[in-house]
């Protein structure tokens, strides 16, 4: 998410550098068990916020099953619906897909689901690499507020903030964890 | 984001509004490695190919670019000119079909200036005369840039016809401002007025022009340009003019061959020569979409902006 | 006609080298008397005082367009836009619709004029038939019909052996040949001055020898003849040493200048404005410093409005495509007073010399005076006031005008033209 003039003041922590590290352990164990066994896997990381994850899927399904599996990256910046709403040039990330997506199980992995259309984006731009057998959504963290009928199928915690405040995880921080804040009103 | 609603030439451009075209081209490359090389980013804008000489290359080129962005294409060939409508009615009519971008190439310099004074889409110059090429520009600049690392400190030579060709004009003053080092050699007859004064060596012979370059550029050569009869005959052009292997000996043993446009093999190249630019032509038109691509990018960003 | 004394005024009349306050009398249309405290009972008077008061400003090329296109101007306007630019007489030129090279169409125009021209309007007649170079006008008839002079305009006589035969010709009807120095060759399909801003814009060029090579040729042959050339308009600064060249070896060789060729340059044309379009073009600021050097030593003796209307649809189109021309008449005299006499690059005795009495020389007519006995046409001038031009304000119909928008001094109070308001406190009569 781009940072803009506003400040973000934290309202809650929802959990600590430690409480995260245990959900991200546990939601990663729960999904590589369930795909372990899935002959044509991928693993792909919604840029920034589902990298790490991504890598955690990438690593622990590699050690189960035995050999390499596919990792890849989507930047969504020019799939966003807002994108000629934005005011501003958003910086545009690397996509790298080096692998086929036919008929290959995607585990799509982000950081927070919200509105959805992260991930409406995220599904476009596979789809237009290929035609994936399935795409499985995984989530570190999930939010009332859908505006579009997506669900996440695996998610490490469910977050009830208060209207106006947003949730963030932080993950390769010198503070990781699962946070509230809202914005300052700039006068 | 680019300062200007359009992109009528390479003059207008900073180093800085330059280089954000080549790195948002950069950013693009990869589309074209997809299974479907299309990105909905311009999903919903009209660009219209307003081409008052034809040009295959070019407008493939634009076509294919604004397709894989999703763009809805219009392609006006030259009807416009044809009716005897002006250059006002045809800027009110597509401004009245609510049209975002328009690809010009006119015959007559300043065609696509005029247009976007009375127009408020992004107008893109594809071709005025003898005034500017810019995007071939830009693509020429991007596949140096990607093949080298680098422009500043390069010696690029070009040869041709910088009297008329708008794209190698264009690469001259793209380069210059890039920080190459830039040697133009051609016939006198083929040099216009005042030429050293953008920045650039002016060399009678190729010779001179290759002396350790870095990368040559050779546009094609026509015996006349409307009433100018500027050679005697291209047989006299071939053989002092033309890059053949032992003229090319004089550049750096990598040199980078590019070619602006359609090749004369035997005129401005000699066959062999031709060969060993083939490479570079590759990446040279698929630069050419993804170039305009981020071109048409930018321009479309720029009109969200208030 | 009751007499009229113009009181208290700057006088500045070259022809007669006088430049002090005078009153003037005006007399059954004529100039009665110029001196100081000047009495006259039963006269009406018009306060000069803190006014220039000069003969009134002669042009020997402009274009009217009536009859055959009428679209760009008429006589009627054109003769308005004249009067409002402090114009008492101008000499028109044919335009391709309208070639005057036969006694019918001069007198047509003699009529028109009459009927609907507000100041005075001299034909100018054609050198050759139809302005296409090859066969000799009926320059007799011509005369005969009123032509003040002949010329093929903005078309140059390419062949040098039609020239000389209509040098040796014109001269025995006293009809002074004015020459529009540019080979069609060497000019090929420019359209403006051929160097750095046109290899910038991609626009071809007219060379400057283009100009040189005919003006050159233009001296040889009038020196060879001993018949009077006029070259009819100059561009260029090397244009200049050549007619240095003739006169200081006595050649009866003369030369004009436009407006915008001593105030502007070829950089005008950037962005493409079609304003800036212009035949002969806008050259260089070393053309233009010579250019405006030989007006002020006499070297370059007339300044010539070239008032070239246009429509619109002929100057909103592409550069290459644009007609030429720049609709000057009523900016012409407070452009150079504000551009150069102003700034002193050019004194205002100089300036009023080359739009009066020279002009009046090169046609032969007895007027660009205040010499009594002589038609009053005169101009007051207020040089202090101060006006932004606004193109859509021209009596003119044509609009293509450069110093649209700019800031001038010096607009004409009051025009005479045979002793009668034209002009009065600033605005047409009637």
């Amino acid at each position: 998410m781009a940072e803009k003039s506003q400040e973000l003041i934290q309202t809650a922590v929802v959990a600590d550098g430690a409480r995260l590290e245990k959900l991200l352990d546990d939601l990663v164990e729960r999904v590589a068990r369930e795909f372990a066994k899935e002959p044509d896997l991928a693993v792909v990381g919604v840029r920034a916020g589902g990298e790490r994850i991504a890598h955690l899927l990438a690593e622990r399904l590699t050690e189960l099953k035995g050999a390499p599996v596919p990792l890849g990256f989507v930047d969504i910046t020019l799939y966003r619906d807002d994108i000629h709403r934005l005011g501003y040039l958003p910086e545009v990330g690397a996509t790298e897909i080096d692998f086929p997506l036919d008929d290959v199980v995607v585990l799509l992995a982000d950081d927070v689901l919200y509105t959805g259309r992260t991930v409406r984006a995220a599904i476009d731009e596979l789809i237009d690499f290929g035609r994936p057998k399935a795409i499985r959504l995984v989530v570190v963290a999930e939010r009332p507020g859908r505006e579009l009928p997506l669900q996440p199928d695996y998610v490490g915690l469910r977050v009830t903030p208060a209207p106006g405040e947003l949730v963030l995880v932080r993950l390769d921080d010198p503070e990781p964890g699962v946070f509230l804040y809202r914005r300052r009103r700039v006068t | 984001m680019l300062k200007s609603k359009d992109l009528l030439g390479i003059r207008e451009l900073d180093v800085g509004e330059i280089e954000l075209i080549l790195d948002q081209t950069a950013k693009l490359e990869e589309v074209s490695t997809r299974a479907v090389k299309k990105l909905p980013a311009l999903r919903g804008k009209i660009v219209a190919n307003l081409f008052y000489t034809p040009s295959t290359r070019t407008r493939i080129s634009f076509e294919r670019a604004c397709k894989a962005l999703s763009a809805d294409l219009i392609n006006i060939g030259q009807l416009p000119s044809a009716l005897g409508e002006t250059l006002t009615d045809t800027a009110l009519t597509l401004q009245a079909m609510g049209v975002d971008i328009i690809v010009v190439r006119h015959h007559l310099a300043g065609a696509p200036v005029q247009l976007a004074r009375n127009v408020e889409a992004s107008v893109i110059n594809a071709g005025d005369g003898a005034h500017e090429h810019p995007t071939q520009a830009l693509v020429d600049a991007y596949t140096i840039r990607r093949a080298r690392g680098r422009i500043e400190g390069l010696k690029v030579a070009l040869l041709g016809d910088i009297r008329h060709a708008s794209a190698i004009k264009s690469d001259l003053f793209c380069l210059v401002k890039l920080g190459a080092q830039v040697a133009v050699g051609a016939p006198s007859t083929m040099i216009p007025e005042g030429l050293s004064e953008f920045g650039c060596q002016v060399f009678h012979t190729v010779e001179e022009a290759v002396d350790a370059a870095d990368v040559i550029i050779t546009t094609r050569v026509s015996l006349d340009y409307g009433n100018d009869k500027l050679l005697p005959s291209l047989r006299e052009y071939s053989r002092f003019y033309s890059l053949n292997t032992e003229r090319l000996a004089l550049a750096k043993p990598d040199v980078m061959i590019l070619h602006s446009g359609a090749i004369n093999r035997g005129v401005e190249v000699t066959a062999t020569v031709a060969e060993r630019a083939r490479p570079h032509l590759q990446r040279q038109i698929a630069a050419g979409v993804t170039v305009r691509m981020a071109v048409l990018y930018l321009l479309a960003m720029g009109k969200g902006v208030a | 006609m009751k007499a009229l004394l113009l009181k208290g005024g700057r006088v500045l009349d070259p022809a007669n080298d006088l430049d002090s306050p005078a009153d003037i009398l005006i007399e059954k249309g004529l100039v009665a008397l110029v001196g100081r405290d000047v009495a006259a009972e039963g006269a009406e008077v018009l306060d000069c005082s803190g006014l220039l008061v000069t003969p009134g400003l002669l042009d020997t090329k402009v274009h009217l367009n009536e009859p055959g296109r009428e679209d760009r101007e008429t006589i009627a306007t054109g003769t308005r836009a004249a009067a409002l630019g402090g114009y008492t007489a101008v000499a028109c030129r044919s335009t391709r619709e309208m070639v005057m090279d036969n006694q019918t169409v001069v007198q047509f125009i003699r009529r028109r004029a009459a009927r609907d021209g507000v100041v005075r309007v001299f034909p100018i007649g054609a050198v050759t038939k139809g302005m296409a170079g090859k066969e000799l006008a009926e320059l007799g008839e011509l005369a005969v019909a009123g032509a003040l002079a002949v010329s093929d305009d903005d078309h140059p006589v390419a062949d040098a052996a039609v020239m000389r035969r209509a040098l040796i010709y014109a001269r025995m009807f006293e009809l002074p040949v004015l020459s529009f120095p540019l080979d069609p060759e060497l000019a090929a399909d420019g359209v403006m001055h051929e160097g750095r801003t046109s290899t910038e814009l991609g626009l071809p060029g007219v060379p400057s020898v283009a100009e040189e090579v005919i003006a050159a040729r233009e001296v040889i042959l009038a020196d060879s003849l001993g018949c009077p050339v006029h070259l009819s308009p100059v561009s260029s600064a090397d244009t200049v040493d050549i007619i240095r060249y003739a006169r200081e070896r006595g050649v009866p060789l003369s030369a004009e200048v436009t407006p915008h060729n001593l105030l502007l340059t070829g950089a005008a044309c950037e962005g493409y404005d079609t304003n800036a379009k212009v035949s002969p073009p806008l050259r260089t600021d070393a053309d233009r410093r010579v250019l405006v050097g030989a007006v002020a030593d006499g070297t370059i003796s007339v300044i010539a409005s070239d008032h070239s209307p246009c429509t619109v649809a002929e100057k909103q189109t592409e550069f290459a495509r644009a007609a030429d021309g720049i609709a000057g008449l009523e900016t012409a005299f407070a452009a150079l007073y504000t551009g150069l006499v102003l700034t002193g690059e050019l004194p205002l005795e100089r300036l009023v010399r080359a739009m009066t009495t020279a002009p009046a020389k090169v046609l032969g007519l007895a007027l660009g005076s205040l010499t009594p006995g002589y038609p009053a046409d005169v101009t007051v001038w207020d040089l202090a006031r101060e006006w932004t031009v606004d193109v859509e304000a021209f009596a003119s119909k044509g609009r293509n005008n450069p110093f649209h928008g700019a800031r001038l001094k010096g607009r004409p109070a009051a025009v005479l033209v045979g002793g009668r308001f034209v002009v009065r406190e600033g605005k047409l009569v009637g």
